[in-house]
């Protein structure tokens, strides 16, 4: 059973809850974003590293063209509009390492950085979004236990003139 | 000629020439949005119905969604003949809770006004025009 256990968080990443508790999930930019990653083993944890990423990511509608070609020589052209995303900015920054958890017990780090100063304020739009996110991870044998991407919202004026529009 | 020029300007809209001045086209935190409309009938008497701004909000990335949209009526009922211009100034708020100007590489959320003369057939229009709404608006996390 113990063995079977094992193997299956080895897979899953289920070794290991882990969450990302904001000190404020709301920011004007200006003071560094403070998290703590906090981490509750379920079993006996061997960690190497614990990471956090950061992103600010677009997710746009793009127009995307399609050409096939059948045995005869025929071509077809259909388009379809698809969801797609880009990074405006990503890092990752190791906040620990070498670090074991027993089963039962939690753990947690913190996790700061400078929002920089031309980042864009979050936009959620209807097909357009702007979103700045968090990710936290136990860097493990396996399939790292992980926070999934946590949204935290920097909300400030932006400084557009016409000429940028 | 007459007969041919209001046959024109009905189809084209060409009966007038309308220009909105925005005062403000870069908008600061909450004000309003403060215009002049300018119209001045061209060859012919212009009998208008009303005059009107329209502000509007798109967001736009391959295709286009109306965030906002809104119309005011200036005034109900104005004649022009051949030559002469009328002028109205106005404020027109931006709801508080509407988006700010966005910018992103392959998206944007833009705000525009446009100016125009209800009459029969096409309606003299300035054309949407382009404004900035730069402010905090405050989104919360999903």
């Amino acid at each position: 059973m113990w063995i079977f256990s094992k193997i299956k968080n080895f897979v899953t990443g289920g070794a290991a809850e882990v969450k990302v508790v904001f000190e404020s999930g709301e920011t004007d930019g200006s003071e560094p974003l403070r998290a703590f990653v906090v981490a509750t083993a379920k079993d006996d944890c061997k960690v190497k590293k614990v990471y956090f990423k950061i992103r600010g990511r677009e997710t746009y509608i793009k127009l995307v063209h399609h050409h096939t070609n059948d045995g005869d020589g025929n071509s077809t052209s259909t388009h379809n509009y698809e969801t797609h995303h880009e990074a405006h900015f990503e890092s990752e920054m190791v906040l620990a390492e070498a670090e074991e958890i027993n089963r039962g017990e939690t753990k947690k780090w913190l996790a700061e950085f400078d929002i920089p100063d031309d980042a864009l304020a979050t936009y959620h739009g209807k097909d357009v979004a702007l979103k700045w996110e968090v990710f936290a991870g136990l860097d493990m044998p396996g399939n790292d236990p992980d926070s999934d991407w946590v949204e935290f919202v920097i909300n400030k004026k932006m400084n557009y003139s016409l000429k940028t529009v | 000629m007459g007969l041919l020029d209001s046959v024109k300007n009905f189809v084209t809209g060409g009966g007038a020439e309308v220009v909105v001045t925005i005062e403000n086209p870069v908008i600061d935190g909450n004000e309003a949005l403060k215009l002049n409309v300018s119209a001045t009938a061209k060859e012919e008497t212009l009998a208008i119905k009303k005059v009107y701004v329209e502000v509007k909000a798109e967001e736009k990335s391959a295709n286009t969604k109306v965030i906002y949209e809104t119309t005011i009526e200036l005034e109900n009922t104005v004649q022009l003949s051949a030559g002469e211009s009328k002028s109205w100034n106005c404020e027109v708020p931006i709801p508080a809770d509407m988006p700010a100007t966005f910018f992103g590489r392959h998206s944007s959320m833009q705000w525009y006004i446009n100016a125009g003369l209800d009459v029969p057939g096409i309606d003299p229009a300035s054309g949407f025009q382009k404004f900035v709404v730069n402010r905090t608006k405050v989104y919360n996390q999903t």
